[in-house]
Formats: C-alpha cells, sequence, structure tokens
C-alpha cells in the first residue's frame, strides 16, 4: 500500500476523517452558532462538506504520480 | 380509505409496474435474477449502490432519533463520509483482485484470498445474520407507514405482514434490474420530500431553520450537544459508533460487492470524491426530527415523529406522497437486502456443502426458498422484537464490521493466513453478541461493537505472530500479489 498510494496523497484523505473523529469531544459544544446551527453540528456538517476537497486533492496527488495513472495497477 | 392511504397504495402500484416493466423479457435464471446477468451498465451499478444508501432508516430512524436522542443521532451524518474515505484506500486493490481472479461475492473474495471454504462459510454467515436486523428495519419502517396512514385502522401488526407481502411479491415480480429502475424513482421521490419539509416545517411553524433551532437550544438546552437525551451516549460513545459503522460500511455483502461491478479502479476513487455530498439530506432530516420535537413532544414512538408531523402539518395528498416515498425507500433497500443475502447462501454456502454439480433451476429455487426463510426471520423480528429503527441498524453493523479486519489485512497484508482471521471473526462476534445480551452495550462508554472489533483485531493480530513464528515466512496465500 505504501508504494501503491503516495504518502502526501494518503495524508490528505485522512485530515477529514481525523479531524472529524477526533475532534467530537472538543467540538461538543452549542456556542458559536454560526448560520443558526449549534458548534457541534457546525462541525460534523463542515467536515462532511470539506471532506470531498481533500479526498479531490488526494486523487490529483495520486494521479500526477510521474509514471502511473491515479489508481492504476503499477507494478 | 383515508387520502393518504390511497396515494401512497398508488405510489407503490406504479412502481411495481416499473419493476415488471424494467425487469425485461426472457427466461429468469438465477444468474439473471440476482446479479442482472452480469451487463449492467454504469447507470444502473451506480444506481443499485445509491439505491441501498437512503433507506427507512435515513427517513424515519434517522428523524426519529434527532427527536428522541438528539445529539447522538449526528454519528450518521458522518459515518458514511468515513465509509467514503476508507474506501478510497480499500475499494481499488479489492477491484484489481477481483478482477485478475474473476470474483463475484464477498465469500469469492475470502475463498479467494485465504483459500479457507470455512472462513467463506463464516462469512456468509455473519453477512446473512447481520443483514437479518436490516431488513427488520425496512419491515417495521413500512408498518408504522401503512399504520398512520390507514389512521390507526389497520393495527401495527398487520401493517408490518402488509410490509412483508408486498415486498416479497415486489422482489418476485421485478428481479434486481426491474427494482434498479424502481431505484430511481425512490431517490428523486425521496430526495424531493425530504427537501420540501426539511425547509418547509420549520418555516412553517417558526419562520425558518435557524429560529426552529434557536427554540430548541432555548427549550433544550441539552439537546443538541452529547449526550443529548440519553445518559450513554457521550463523545465516545458516539466516536466509536462513528468509526465502527465508517469500518463496517463496505463489509456488507452487497456494498462490497459493489467494488466488483465498477468498471475501472478510478471510477471507485471518483466516487468515493462526491459520495459524501449525498449524505446532505440526512441534515435536512434532522431539521424535521427536532421540529417535531417541539411541536409535538412526547410521541409514544419517536420513529413516528417525521410522519406525524407531516400528517398533521400537510393536505393529505402531500402526506401521501411522503408516505408512498417512504413506502418505497423500504421497498427498494429490503428487496435488494433479500436478493442479495438469499443468493449468497444458494451460492457460497448450499452449493459447496451439496458438492456435487447442481442445475440452475435447482440453485434458483434454493435461492427462492432461501429469500422466503430470511424474510420470514425478519417479519418474525419485527413482529416479536421491536426496536429503534437505528439501533437495528447499529446491531447489523456490529455483526457486519467484523469482517473489517479480514478485508484489509487480506489486502494489503501478504502473509496474514486463515487461521487468525476466524479466530478474531469469533472472538468478536462472541464478544459483541456476550456484551449486547448481558446489557453492556454500550461497554465503559463504548459501543459494544467497537469494543468487539477491538477484540477481534487484537486476536487476529496475536494469532497471527503465533503462527507466523511456527511457519517461517508464513504460508504462501494465493491472491495476494496485488
Amino acid at each position: 500500500m505504501a508504494r501503491d498510494v503516495p504518502f502526501r496523497s494518503l495524508i490528505s484523505a485522512l485530515i477529514p476523517a481525523v479531524a472529524l473523529v477526533a475532534g467530537l469531544p472538543f467540538a461538543n459544544r452549542l456556542q458559536p452558532v454560526v448560520l443558526g446551527l449549534p458548534f457541534l453540528l457546525l462541525w460534523i456538517l463542515g467536515w462532511v462538506l470539506l471532506t470531498p476537497v481533500f479526498l479531490a486533492v488526494a486523487y490529483l496527488l495520486l494521479a500526477s504520480r510521474p509514471n502511473r495513472t491515479a489508481g492504476g495497477a503499477g507494478r | 380509505m383515508t387520502t393518504p392511504l390511497l396515494v401512497i397504495v398508488a405510489f407503490v402500484l406504479v412502481s411495481a409496474v416499473v419493476g415488471v416493466i424494467g425487469r425485461g423479457r426472457g427466461e429468469m435464471d438465477i444468474e439473471r435474477w440476482a446479479v442482472g446477468g452480469r451487463r449492467f451498465g454504469v447507470v444502473l451499478v451506480w444506481l443499485l449502490t445509491a439505491g441501498e444508501i437512503y433507506t427507512t432508516f435515513t427517513f424515519l430512524g434517522a428523524s426519529g432519533w434527532a427527536y428522541s436522542r438528539g445529539a447522538p443521532a449526528f454519528y450518521i451524518l458522518a459515518y458514511g463520509t468515513i465509509g467514503y474515505i476508507i474506501s478510497f484506500f480499500l475499494l481499488p486493490p479489492v477491484w484489481r483482485m477481483a478482477k485478475r481472479l474473476g470474483l463475484h461475492t464477498q465469500p469469492d473474495f475470502f475463498l479467494a484470498r485465504y483459500d479457507s471454504p470455512a472462513l467463506a462459510a463464516l462469512v456468509v454467515l455473519i453477512g446473512v445474520v447481520s443483514i437479518v436486523p436490516y431488513l427488520q428495519l425496512q419491515l417495521a419502517g413500512l408498518g408504522m407507514i401503512v399504520e398512520i396512514a390507514s389512521a390507526g385502522a389497520v393495527s401495527s401488526h398487520l401493517a408490518i405482514v402488509v410490509g412483508f407481502a408486498v415486498t416479497c411479491v415486489f422482489v418476485y415480480t421485478s428481479g434486481i434490474k426491474g427494482i434498479a429502475w424502481v431505484a430511481i424513482i425512490k431517490d428523486v421521490a425521496m430526495i424531493v420530500a425530504v427537501v420540501v419539509i426539511g425547509i418547509g416545517l420549520p418555516a412553517m411553524y417558526f419562520g425558518g431553520v435557524g429560529k426552529m433551532l434557536a427554540e430548541l437550544i432555548r427549550q433544550h438546552p441539552t439537546h443538541l450537544t452529547f449526550p443529548g437525551g440519553t445518559t450513554t451516549m457521550g463523545a465516545g460513545w458516539v466516536i466509536s459508533t462513528v468509526l465502527l459503522t465508517g469500518m463496517g460500511f463496505y463489509c456488507w455483502p452487497h456494498t462490497f460487492a459493489s467494488a466488483f461491478s465498477a468498471k475501472d479502479d478510478r471510477t471507485l476513487r471518483r466516487n468515493a470524491v462526491v459520495m459524501p455530498l449525498y449524505q446532505l439530506p440526512i441534515l435536512l432530516v434532522f431539521f424535521v426530527g427536532f421540529t417535531a420535537l417541539l411541536v409535538m413532544p412526547g410521541l409514544a414512538n419517536p420513529d413516528t415523529a417525521l410522519l406525524a408531523l407531516v400528517g398533521r402539518s400537510y393536505p393529505g395528498w402531500f402526506a401521501g406522497f411522503v408516505g408512498g416515498a417512504g413506502a418505497v425507500t423500504a421497498m427498494v433497500p429490503a428487496a435488494m437486502l433479500l436478493l442479495g443475502a438469499s443468493t449468497l447462501v444458494a451460492k457460497n454456502l448450499y452449493r459447496p456443502l451439496r458438492r456435487g454439480a447442481l442445475s440452475d433451476q435447482h440453485l434458483m429455487r434454493a435461492s427462492r426458498g432461501f429469500m422466503l426463510a430470511i424474510a420470514v426471520a425478519a417479519l418474525a423480528l419485527a413482529l416479536w422484537s421491536p426496536h429503534e429503527l437505528v439501533k437495528l441498524l447499529i446491531f447489523g453493523y456490529d455483526g457486519i464490521a467484523q469482517l473489517f479486519p479480514g478485508i484489509v489485512l487480506g489486502v494489503f497484508v501478504r502473509r496474514v493466513t486463515a487461521r487468525p482471521v476466524i479466530l478474531g471473526l469469533l472472538a468478536g462476534v462472541a464478544v459483541v453478541i456476550g456484551l449486547i445480551w448481558s446489557g453492556h452495550d454500550p461497554f465503559l462508554g463504548l459501543n459494544a461493537g467497537f469494543v468487539g472489533l477491538v477484540v477481534n483485531a487484537t486476536v487476529t493480530f496475536v494469532t497471527m505472530a503465533i503462527v507466523n513464528t511456527g511457519e517461517p515466512g508464513g504460508a504462501q496465500v494465493p491472491g495476494t500479489q496485488c
């Protein structure tokens, strides 16, 4: 796997997962209320919305590997 | 007949007709009945996957938990996202392995990778047993829709039996290809309904979502943070549940096999990138549950909150539309789960056990028999062991997520053999059953399924270390060169 997926791609995809889950105990509060949403709900919703961005970056990092295509069996 | 019930019946009938037309002509053999003859285009494959994302769980279960539990329900918004992130790395190598070895089902994968019929049989059993509560959830949801739409004229038990009968007829007449087309109706109707009521109901009673949430915070200041309306579902429970269900997301036989039908591995990654956005309607479902809590508190069954509030707030025809969308949202996944599970038992358990060559007709008959048996099991549980809808899906995940270590290690670690995976699975399942039956769920503030998964992984790793010292270099297993 380490050879198959470059490190930076792995990091980019894992950021939203780790932030969303590990942040829950700290985000477990009502204030500040933003756009009417209490902070806890905003935290979860925000990371769900950001995940496609981070995954797209991970995808592009995979695709831009010098002699392989994204996800191609390159060995 | 009440207006809503009339609209619901019309909705279900139209869906059934689409199912019959969509199934096409020709002889039905097991391949065709269950996997559409393996000639599905990309659109149809996508529909089949998406068809299982929105179920009664999202529609009635999520609003019910938003109503009764509050913040712990937020896990439902989060776990799919974790599942998609995992799939970004996990599904492409699974796809490559399946393509190289010609695999069609999840037990095929375990058999090819671990070369152990015992493990493959265990995987079938865990898959089918985990699917039963998932099915029970759909039948219970259908029952609630029928009961409420009939204004109580049909009792809840009779309503569940009606839901079961409708689903069985739907499977027999449509087959998987027909069901895939009904899934289009289902998702469109469901999203229209959720957008209309998710924005409309808070606006109708409070003048907007923000004002509704402000009123909720004023009346129930603890409802929107963990542990919400519960005493046991703190941040630890939510984290362990998100991890359990996120890891289990692609462990279901049907979601796992969706990787096999993709055109290429890049398609799987692209899907993972955009799919989290498909979770957003869940937020609107929460809003409906919150509004219901403020407008009609004290419902005996929180899972009926959405239906009750819609029935009270909209004209009969629209309540019927929402009920019809809900009914199809239960029928389509129930039909897909039934077809998938019965085919799995017939092909990966019954056929290997019978050893000799079986004709396609024989297998087809067996598959239909298993389908009925699984459906009856779900029906019996729905009638005599009712649970909250969300709890039912968590039960399913408690079981199915136990396959995660075997899948991940099978894909990424070459030296893993069958024995550690089997022992881990047995240990994990035993812990889950023990904790739930003895009333220790959550255990130490953590989801019991997650505790089982930790035990499962630990046993697997420890046995792996022992086996590997016993057999230097580990056994060579086919299918690991990925």
